[in-house]
C-alpha cells in the first residue's frame, strides 16, 4: 500500500514537470541573429581570432548558423564557440570546419546555463586564403526540453521498477536465486561496459564510419524515410548506399535518442551499453537454459562478453555491427542445441525455427560480414551432423527457420542482392584483397598481459597482440584429455555434453582459422567465389569472436561435466584459476584497451562529414575522398540554375536551357540507379551517371522549370517491404499465441 | 619514507579495526581492503602527497576512538575517547588542512545520520582546533594574500570522475584511481546481504540497526562517490565567494572525495566478505575473499610498479 502511495506521488511529480516541459515546448523559440562582419586575409594565420565576443543566451540547445561568403577553396578555418563561465559539462559544442563549396557552417552548441560570455572564435590555419565571414545566428530548438522529458520518463521507469522491486521482495515474490541474477548480470554489464562509461567515445578504426550512420538514421527518421536505403548524412549529404549494404536497424534507438537532443556520445554510449547488457544476458539465458544451472550461465556470460576481443572490436577497430551481431551468435547456437538434442516428437519440437530465425535475422540485420561467417559454421554444422539433419522432422524445422529468416528480412536482402548483383559497386571489386597475413601466430595464444614490450612484429596485428585468454584455451585441452579419458560417458545428461563436444571441436577449428598457418591466400586463388568470400573476411582473426563463445561453452561443459561428476576439489580449484584468468586477462585488456585507445569527444557530427572507411558501398570508379559540398547544381554550357535547394536524398533546381540541343544538370548526390528526376508536370526525365559519378539529369533543349530529382525504391523492393512486414506481424501473433499456449 | 606510510597503514587499520570489532578474520579483511584501495596507491606513489599519506594512515586510529566514544548498545557513550581523536585531528591539519576539513564535515553528517550525537561539537571543534593549529592556511583562505601554498585558484570539477572510472581495478586515468577488485566485489556484497535480508524484518533489533548503519555508511559513501564526478556542482560552489574558490582549489580534485568514500565503504565491506567468510561454509565462498584480495594485491603491485617505471 505505502509503495503504491510512493508509486504515485513518483508518478505525479514526473507528470507535472514532464507537463512543465511540453509547456515550454508549445511557446516559439526564438532566434538570435548578431551581424558580425569580418574578413580574415592570408596573413591572418592564428588559432585564436575572435569574431564575436559577449554573447548572451539562456540555457537551450541551439542550432548555430555562421554564414560567410562563398568560398571555393578547402579553407583550413575551423569556426568554434567557448564559454568560461558555464559550469563544467554545462556546455558542450563540437564546432565545424569551413568547407569549399559552401556558404555557411552549422553545428550544435547544447547549453545548460544562461550565459552573458559566449564567444566565437576562428582557427585561422597558415596560408588560409581570403575569408569574408557575414553573420553568426542562433536558433533555439526544443531539444533541451526533450532531453529533459526523456531523462524524466527514464527516470520515472526507473524509480517505479525499484520500488516495485523492493514491494516484491517484501512480499517474498523474488527469489534468491532472481536477486543474485540482477547483482551478477549488472556487475558484469558494468564492467564489460567501461569504455561506454568513461564520458567520451572510444575513437576506434571504423568508429566515425558508425557514428555517421547513425546521424544518418536519425536523419532519415526525421524525414519519415522507412526502411533507409541510402543514408543522406555524408559524404556532405550525398546520400551514400550505407543502408543498402549494412543494416541500420539496429541504430534506430541511439537515433531517437539523437533526435531527442542527447549529444552523440551519450546517444551512442547508452546503445552501447543496452548492447553489452543484451549480450550478456543472451549468452546467460542461452548457457542457463543448456546447462541448467546459473553459475554456469554466469561463467558463460563472463567468458563470452568479457572476453578480449569483445573489447578488441568494440575499442580498438570500433567495430559496432560485430558488437551488436554477437547478442544474437548465442541464440543460434541454443536453437541448433535444441534442434539436435531435443526429442522430435516433443509438443516443443515444432517451434525450435524461432530462436534460429531470430538468431540469424539478428545477426543479418546487425553486420552482413557476420551473417556471412555464421552462414560459415552453419555448413559446418549441417555437415558434422547430417545423420540427423535428414531426420523428418529436423529438415522440416531447418526449412521453416530458412523461409522464416527470408521472408523476415525480404525487405533488405531482395535490395542488397539486386545491387550487389547488377551494380558495380566498389565492394565487389575488393576481391584481390589477402588476408592470411593478418592472421595470428600461435604464441599470440600463449602470452601473459602484461609483456607487452616482447611482442614481435609478427605477433603485432592492428597493434593488439592478445586477444584469447590463455586460461580457457588450457581448459579446453583439459576438457579434450578428459573426453578421451572417457569421463564424460558416466553423465546421466548427455545433451550438454553433446554441445560441449562440438563446441571444442570448434574452438580448435576457429583457432585453426585465425592463425597464420591457414592457407586464406591458397583459398583466395581456387575460384571468384572463394576471392570474393575470402577477401570479404578482412581479417582471419574475426573467428576469435565465435572461439570466444564456442570455448565458454567448452569450459561451461568442462564445469558442468565436473559438477555431476561430483566429489572433486579440483572442480573448484578450476573454477577459481578461470576467474582469477578472468580478471587477470579480460579486465586488464579491457582497462588497458580503454586507457591506450584515443577516445575523444564528439557532441555532433558537424565536424565529420565525409569518412567511409572503405567507400566500399560506392560506385566503382567515384572519388569519394574528393568530394566537397556545392552550393548549387551545376549546369552544362548554356544551361543555367536561377535556383536550387535540397534536402536529404532530395533535389530540386530551377533550371533554364535556351539551346536548341539537350544540355544537362549535375547535382550533388552520389549516383545510384534508382535516382529519378522529374520536371514540373511530373514527366520523367533522364537521370545517368555524371562522368564524376554524380546524378546527372538531361535537360531537353529549350526547357525553363523546375527539375525535381528522388531517390524512388523500385516496386520490388516495396513489394519485398510489403511481405516482410506482413511476416513480421504473423511471427509476432504466432510467438504471443505460443507463449500463451505454454501458459 | 611514502612507501613506509604506505605499509604501515595496513597493521594500523586492522589493529583499529580488532579493538573495534575484536574479529580478527573482519580486522583483516578490513585492513587489507583498506589499505590496498587503489586511492591510497595513488596518494602514495603517483601524487607523492605526504600530508595525504599521513592523514590515511592516521585515519583508522581516529575511526577507533570514534567507534570508541558509544562502546555498546547498553553502554554510555564515553567523552574520554574524544579527546585522543581530537589531539590526533588537530595534529593532522598540520599535515591536510583541508582533508581535515572535508572529514569534518563527514563526520558532522554522519554523527546526525547515525545519531551519535557526541560527534557533532567534536567536529566544530576539530576545525576550530585547526585554525589555532594552522592559522596560515586560514589566513590563505580567508584573506587570500598569503600564496605560500603555491595554490592557484582553478575549476576543478574537469578533474572529476565518471561512472567508467570507478570500475577500473589495474589501471587509472590521471587522479582518477578506481575502486579496486575488493572494493568492487564487496560492493556486490553488500547489495547481496541487503537484499537477501530485505525480507526479513523478524531480525533482531541489534542486527537490524547494524544493518541501517551499515546501509547509512553505503549510502554516504554512494554520495561521496557522486561527489567525486565530473559535475558542474564543483563550479558553482566556486562562484559564490571568493573564499570558497580558494577553499575548493585547495581540494586540488574531486577525487578526494572518492578517497573518503572507499575509506567509508572498507567499514561495511570488511563486515560482508566477515559475514561470507563465516555463513556459507563451501570451499568457493571462502576462496572468494581470499583470491579478490590476492588480486587486490596483484593489482596494486602492478599499479605501484607501472607508477615507478613511469
Amino acid at each position: 500500500m505505502k509503495s503504491n502511495k510512493l508509486k504515485l506521488i513518483v508518478s505525479i511529480i514526473i507528470g507535472i514537470l514532464i507537463c512543465a516541459c511540453i509547456i515550454r515546448i508549445l511557446i516559439p523559440n526564438k532566434s538570435y541573429d548578431f551581424n558580425i562582419n569580418g574578413e580574415i586575409s592570408s596573413d591572418d594565420s592564428s588559432f585564436h581570432t575572435s569574431v564575436c565576443e559577449g554573447i548572451s543566451l539562456p540555457a537551450g540547445i541551439y542550432k548555430v548558423t555562421f554564414n560567410y561568403l562563398p568560398v571555393t577553396d578547402d579553407m583550413p578555418i575551423f569556426i568554434n564557440l567557448e564559454d568560461g563561465s558555464v559550469f563544467s559539462g554545462g556546455f558542450l559544442c563540437d564546432g565545424s570546419n569551413i568547407y569549399s563549396g559552401t556558404d555557411k557552417a552549422e553545428f550544435t552548441l547544447s547549453l545548460y546555463e544562461s550565459t552573458e560570455a559566449l564567444s566565437a572564435y576562428l582557427d585561422v590555419g597558415v596560408q588560409a586564403p581570403p575569408f569574408q565571414y557575414t553573420g553568426l545566428s542562433f536558433h533555439e530548438t526544443n531539444m533541451l526540453w526533450s532531453v529533459y522529458i526523456v531523462n524524466l520518463l527514464f527516470l520515472w521507469g526507473i524509480s517505479i521498477a525499484i520500488i516495485t522491486f523492493f514491494q516484491k521482495i517484501k512480499a517474498g515474490k523474488i527469489s534468491n536465486d532472481r536477486k543474485l541474477e540482477i547483482i551478477v548480470l549488472s556487475a558484469l554489464t558494468l564492467i564489460g561496459a567501461i569504455y561506454f562509461l568513461l564520458g567520451k567515445i572510444p575513437s576506434g578504426a571504423d568508429q566515425y564510419y558508425h557514428l555517421e550512420r547513425l546521424e544518418s538514421v536519425a536523419y532519415s527518421i526525421r524525414d519519415g524515410v522507412f526502411p533507409i536505403r541510402l543514408e543522406p548524412y555524408f559524404p556532405f549529404n550525398y546520400g551514400y548506399a550505407g543502408g543498402l549494404f549494412y543494416c541500420d536497424i539496429s541504430f534506430y534507438f541511439p537515433a531517437l535518442l539523437r533526435l531527442a537532443g542527447f549529444s552523440m556520445q551519450s546517444s551512442f554510449n547508452i546503445f552501447g551499453i543496452i548492447c553489452t547488457f543484451a549480450g550478456i544476458l543472451s549468452t546467460y539465458y542461452v548457457a542457463k537454459k543448456i546447462f541448467g544451472n546459473m553459475y554456469i550461465g554466469f561463467l558463460a556470460a563472463a567468458l563470452n562478453n568479457l572476453a578480449m576481443y569483445y573489447a578488441f572490436d568494440t575499442v580498438v577497430r570500433g567495430g559496432t555491427g560485430a558488437l551488436v551481431s554477437s547478442i544474437f551468435f548465442p541464440i543460434l547456437l541454443y536453437g541448433y542445441y535444441r534442434l539436435f538434442t531435443e526429442d522430435t516428437e516433443s509438443a516443443s519440437y515444432k517451434n525450435i525455427w524461432i530462436p534460429i530465425s531470430i538468431g540469424y535475422t539478428g545477426v543479418m540485420c546487425s553486420h552482413v560480414l557476420s551473417m556471412e561467417i555464421s552462414a560459415l559454421w552453419t555448413v559446418i554444422l549441417l555437415l558434422t551432423m547430417i545423420p540427423k539433419v535428414f531426420r523428418k522432422k529436423t529438415f522440416i524445422e531447418l526449412w521453416k527457420a530458412l523461409g522464416a529468416f527470408i521472408v523476415l528480412n525480404l525487405w533488405f536482402i531482395f535490395p542488397f542482392l539486386d545491387y550487389y548483383i547488377n551494380e558495380d559497386i566498389i565492394i565487389k571489386n575488393v576481391s584481390a584483397r589477402k588476408i592470411q597475413e593478418w592472421g595470428f601466430v600461435f604464441s599470440n595464444y600463449v602470452r601473459l598481459p602484461f609483456n607487452i614490450s616482447q611482442v614481435s612484429e609478427k605477433e603485432t596485428v592492428h597493434n593488439v597482440y592478445l586477444l584469447f585468454n590463455p586460461v580457457v584455451l588450457v581448459l579446453l585441452v583439459v576438457f579434450l584429455v578428459l573426453w578421451i579419458c572417457g569421463a564424460w560417458k558416466t553423465l546421466k545428461n548427455k545433451n550438454y555434453m553433446k554441445v560441449a563436444k562440438l563446441c571444442c571441436i570448434y574452438s580448435i577449428i576457429s583457432i585453426v582459422l585465425s592463425l597464420q598457418i591457414f592457407p586464406w591466400d591458397y583459398l583466395h586463388s581456387l575460384n571468384p567465389i572463394f576471392e570474393k568470400i575470402v577477401s570479404a573476411l578482412q581479417f582471419p582473426h574475426r573467428f576469435i569472436a565465435y572461439l570466444d563463445l564456442f570455448s565458454a561453452v567448452t569450459v561451461c561443459g568442462l564445469f558442468a561435466g565436473l559438477w555431476e561428476i561430483n566429489g572433486k576439489i579440483w572442480r573448484y580449484v578450476l573454477a577459481v584459476i578461470t576467474f582469477i584468468s578472468i580478471i587477470l586477462y579480460s579486465l586488464f585488456f579491457i582497462e588497458f584497451t580503454t586507457f591506450e585507445t584515443s577516445t575523444t569527444k564528439l557532441y555532433d557530427m558537424s565536424l565529420i562529414r565525409a569518412y567511409l572507411a572503405g567507400a566500399e558501398y560506392a560506385n566503382y570508379g567515384t572519388s569519394v575522398y574528393t568530394i566537397r559540398p556545392w552550393i548549387c547544381a551545376k549546369g552544362s554550357d548554356g544551361i543555367e540554375v536561377t535556383s536550387y535547394e535540397s534536402s536529404d536524398l532530395r533535389a530540386e533546381a530551377s533550371v533554364i536551357n535556351s539551346n536548341d540541343e539537350d544540355g544537362y544538370v549535375d547535382f550533388p548526390l552520389l549516383h545510384y540507379r534508382d535516382y529519378r528526376a522529374f520536371d514540373d508536370n511530373h514527366t520523367e526525365l533522364s537521370c545517368i551517371k555524371s562522368d564524376e559519378f554524380y546524378v546527372r539529369v538531361i535537360v531537353p533543349s529549350c526547357y525553363a522549370g523546375n527539375i525535381t530529382v528522388r531517390f524512388i525504391s523500385p516496386w520490388t523492393w516495396r513489394t519485398c517491404e510489403v511481405i516482410s512486414y506482413i511476416s513480421w506481424i504473423l511471427f509476432a501473433i504466432y510467438i504471443i499465441r505460443k507463449k500463451k499456449e505454454a501458459k | 619514507m611514502l612507501p613506509i606510510i604506505f605499509a604501515l597503514t595496513i597493521p594500523a587499520a586492522g589493529v583499529a579495526l580488532y579493538f573495534v570489532y575484536k574479529d580478527k578474520l573482519l580486522s583483516l579483511f578490513g585492513a587489507l581492503l583498506y589499505g590496498l584501495m587503489p586511492y591510497r596507491v595513488y596518494v602514495c606513489f603517483d601524487l607523492k602527497d605526504l600530508g595525504q599519506a599521513l592523514f590515511w594512515m592516521v585515519l583508522p586510529i581516529i575511526f577507533l576512538c570514534l567507534a570508541k566514544m558509544y562502546p555498546d548498545e547498553k553502554k554510555k557513550s564515553s567523552l574520554l575517547w574524544s579527546i585522543p581523536a581530537l589531539i590526533l585531528l588537530c595534529g593532522i591539519a598540520k599535515a591536510d588542512c583541508m582533508l581535515l576539513f572535508i572529514f569534518c564535515g563527514i563526520l558532522f553528517f554522519l554523527g546526525l545520520l547515525l545519531k551519535r550525537f557526541l560527534y557533532l561539537p567534536l567536529s566544530v571543534v576539530a576545525v576550530l582546533g585547526s585554525v589555532a593549529v594552522n592559522s596560515a592556511f586560514w589566513k590563505f583562505i580567508l584573506l587570500g594574500h598569503m600564496n605560500q601554498y603555491a595554490v592557484e585558484s582553478e575549476l576543478i570539477a574537469s578533474k572529476g570522475y565518471s561512472v567508467g572510472h570507478f570500475l577500473m581495478s589495474w589501471l587509472y586515468y590521471e587522479g582518477r584511481p578506481g575502486l579496486g577488485f575488493g572494493l568492487l566485489l564487496a560492493l556486490a556484497l553488500i547489495l547481496w546481504y541487503f537484499l537477501s535480508d530485505y525480507e526479513k524484518p523478524d531480525k533482531c533489533p541489534y542486527e537490524k540497526k547494524e544493518r541501517n548503519r551499515n546501509l547509512i555508511l553505503v549510502i554516504f559513501s554512494a554520495i561521496l562517490g557522486f561527489l567525486s564526478m565530473h559535475l558542474g556542482i564543483w563550479d558553482i560552489a566556486e562562484r559564490v565567494h571568493p573564499i570558497f574558490i580558494r577553499l575548493i582549489s585547495f581540494i586540488n580534485s574531486p577525487s578526494v572525495m572518492f578517497g573518503f568514500g572507499c575509506a567509508l565503504l572498507c567499514i561495511p565491506a570488511a563486515k560482508s566478505y566477515g559475514r561470507l567468510w563465516k555463513e556459507k561454509n563451501t570451499f568457493i565462498a571462502k576462496a572468494m575473499p581470499v583470491t579478490l584480495l590476492l588480486l587486490n594485491l596483484t593489482a596494486v603491485i602492478y599499479q605501484i610498479c607501472t607508477l615507478r617505471a613511469n
